[in-house]
């Protein structure tokens, strides 16, 4: 007997057992996910005729994990591995991830893939690639929030026009589904691309993307979540009175959320450290990620366009130029703040919440036969519609955020028999007309790539 | 309705005694996949075996990795195409090679991820490791191991010769 029919014996269901019920459930699910999907990889691996691991390693020292005007730093390891690549024309792959902070652990997750792929011959210069996965991402207690499962669905098409001429078209559809479902979306990628190679060692390639990310309900609030645990968020939320809000039309208007004025929690400032302790429903400035109350769908279509001009430089040197522009076609984010954390994934934060532009810059050297290095500069122009830029008290300053990034980053990398060593180090500096995302930093990685033989395979 | 609930609590005393009840479930289904898979780690027969017991059929042009037979060779691409070369496995992208030196045309055998994952052209300079043979007079085969590309290098196979390319093949790299 459940808790639930325990409690109906008992003469009522009530709230509280409603609540842990949902809690238990949802933390069986936790608890049986992780060896479940561990077993079934291994099981999987196992099996398959012809399989890689490959096991993967790197350490990195952030000064800004946050990314915002009060530095805070941090070191993260991840560590993956992965299978797959068999011979076959249907193969299975997969990979679990563990990114681990070590000061703000509560952004630790594991992450754990699988997915079946299909290569599709199509004559002796085409071929297409489908590939099915699911994915899920679990975090840490804090940040279990950001708790999601993905499904991804993705389509491509790749042909040899001429034998120095590649047309490609590929098409990615993905469903996520969060443990917040404010966050929950279906996203659809289409990108066109057309590349050439003179022999004048010169490649020039044109890219044309469109973008569509539907979010279900963006604006959903109720006295709980999904899982049947209230927010902490809730409790500084202040409604207008509902009545007022009905139109005409008997229809829910959207009700903007209130907030405890300078001072309170969810006021827009402190620091970043106090901030992250409010956990993943919370942006890193202390704004609840929902600013609005109203239940419906919002859609974002975004269209980008972009070229590159790459040059070989003898035999061992390359020099390559990109640039690309983005455009919004259509909505805004629905939510009150991008956050973009170093190397943790933030729903609040993808191709789609952004529009303006990008350059690339970079140079790649073959050093020794087993040692290449590369040195890259690449410029952000980026403004977000619908996030409304705040002084450091949380007052809003009426404009639409807009922030300019340089970054110049370097790599080396080391290619053994069967591992690969490398380092790689990154400045960035980002400055904002949101004086919280005027910052500065930089990150040291290292880590190596070893492919573990599995089994022979042709 | 009382006499249910008296039986049902006696069920559960006799299983959590010791554990109490969201434990117990949480364990057991934590337990059961794990059951398995250790079941079927010990009672499935080695893959790696079977594998190299099964005879797998190739086609006649083609070979296997020697090691004995390892080259280097440089030169540039004329041609490339996706090519059945094992049955009941994936199309490979074969390159054709002119090699530098003896303006030989060889045929390249990279992998059958390489046609989605690295965009190469013809007229691109290659260095190339791996095992060679003649399957006919005048027709060059090599089974690439190594090859270094637009100022990178890409590991196809490791010493032995058995293949490292990695799964999600449909990516760029």
């Amino acid at each position: 007997m459940n808790i639930l029919e325990k409690s109906k014996g008992k003469g009522k269901v009530t709230k509280k057992s409603l609540i842990e019920k949902k809690k238990f459930t949802f933390l069986n699910k936790k608890i049986i996910s992780i060896p479940t999907i561990l077993f079934i990889i291994c099981l999987i691996a196992d099996f398959a005729p012809a399989q890689t691991v490959q096991f993967s390693l790197a350490h990195n020292a952030v000064s800004n994990i946050f990314q915002s005007y009060q530095p805070l730093s941090d070191q993260l390891t991840n560590a993956g591995l992965s299978f797959g690549g068999d011979s076959s024309s249907l193969a299975l792959y997969g990979n679990l991830d563990i990114n681990y902070l070590y000061k703000y652990s509560g952004l630790s997750s594991f992450a754990g893939k699988l997915g079946v792929d299909l290569l599709v011959p199509v004559g002796a210069k085409s071929a297409f690639y489908l590939a099915l996965e699911g994915e899920a991402v679990l975090f840490r207690s804090l940040y279990d929030y950001f708790n999601h499962s993905t499904i991804r669905f993705i389509g491509n098409f790749k042909s040899y026009l001429s034998s120095s001429t590649i047309l490609r078209l590929d098409s990615e559809s993905r469903l996520n589904n969060y443990k917040y479902s404010i966050f929950d979306y279906l996203a659809e990628t289409l990108t066109l691309s057309l590349d050439n190679y003179f022999q004048s060692k010169t490649t020039i390639k044109f890219e044309a993307s469109y973008g569509f990310k539907l979010y279900f309900h963006p604006g959903i609030t109720t006295g709980t979540d999904s899982t049947g645990t209230t927010p902490a968020v809730m409790n500084y939320y202040i409604f207008s009175g509902i009545n007022s809000m009905l139109s005409t039309n008997n229809q829910y208007q959207p009700v903007p959320l209130a907030h405890n004025g300078p001072g309170g929690p969810g006021s827009g400032h402190h620091n970043p450290r106090d901030n992250y302790n409010m956990g993943g429903s919370y942006s890193i400035r202390g704004i609840p990620y929902q600013n609005v109350y109203y239940t419906g769908s919002k859609n974002i279509q975004v269209f980008s366009f972009g070229g590159l001009l790459a040059q070989g430089l003898g035999d061992n040197l390359g020099l390559s130029f990109s640039a690309a522009k983005q455009w919004y076609l259509k909505g805004e984010n629905p939510f009150s703040s991008s956050d973009e954390y170093f190397m943790v994934e933030n729903p609040t934060y993808d191709r789609f919440a952004w529009d303006g532009y990008s350059m690339q810059v970079k140079l790649t050297a073959v050093i020794t036969e087993k040692l290449t290095g590369e040195v890259q500069y690449d410029y952000y122009s980026r403004q977000f519609p619908g996030i409304t830029s705040m002084d450091l008290d949380g007052n809003s300053l009426g404009i639409t955020r807009k922030d300019k990034r340089h970054q110049v980053s370097t790599r080396l990398q080391l290619d053994l028999s069967r591992v690969s060593l490398f380092a790689s180090y990154a400045y960035l500096k980002n400055s904002s007309n949101d004086p919280w995302f005027n910052w500065s930093g930089s990150v040291f990685s290292a880590g190596l790539i070893w492919n573990l033989n599995v089994s022979a395979s042709r | 309705m009382k006499k249910n609930n008296q039986k049902n609590v006696k069920t559960e005393t006799f299983f959590s005694d010791k554990i109490n009840r969201k434990g117990k479930t949480a364990v057991m289904k934590f337990i059961r996949p794990l059951l398995i898979f250790l079941i079927f780690v010990i009672m499935v027969p080695d893959q790696t075996t079977l594998a190299g017991q099964q005879t797998q059929t190739r086609k006649p042009d083609a070979h296997f990795y020697n090691i004995d037979r390892e080259t280097t060779i440089e030169g540039q691409v004329e041609d490339l195409r996706f090519e059945a070369r094992y049955e009941g496995k994936a199309h490979f992208l074969i390159l054709l090679v002119r090699e530098k030196n003896s303006s030989e045309l060889i045929e390249v055998e990279t992998a059958p991820a390489w046609f989605f994952q690295t965009d190469i052209h013809k007229g691109e300079k290659v260095r190339l490791v791996g095992s060679i043979s003649e399957e006919s007079p005048g027709k060059k085969v090599i089974m690439a191991r190594e090859i270094k590309i637009n100022n990178r290098t890409i590991t196809l196979r490791d010493r032995r010769g058995f293949p490292v390319w990695s799964g999600g093949r449909g990516r760029r790299r």
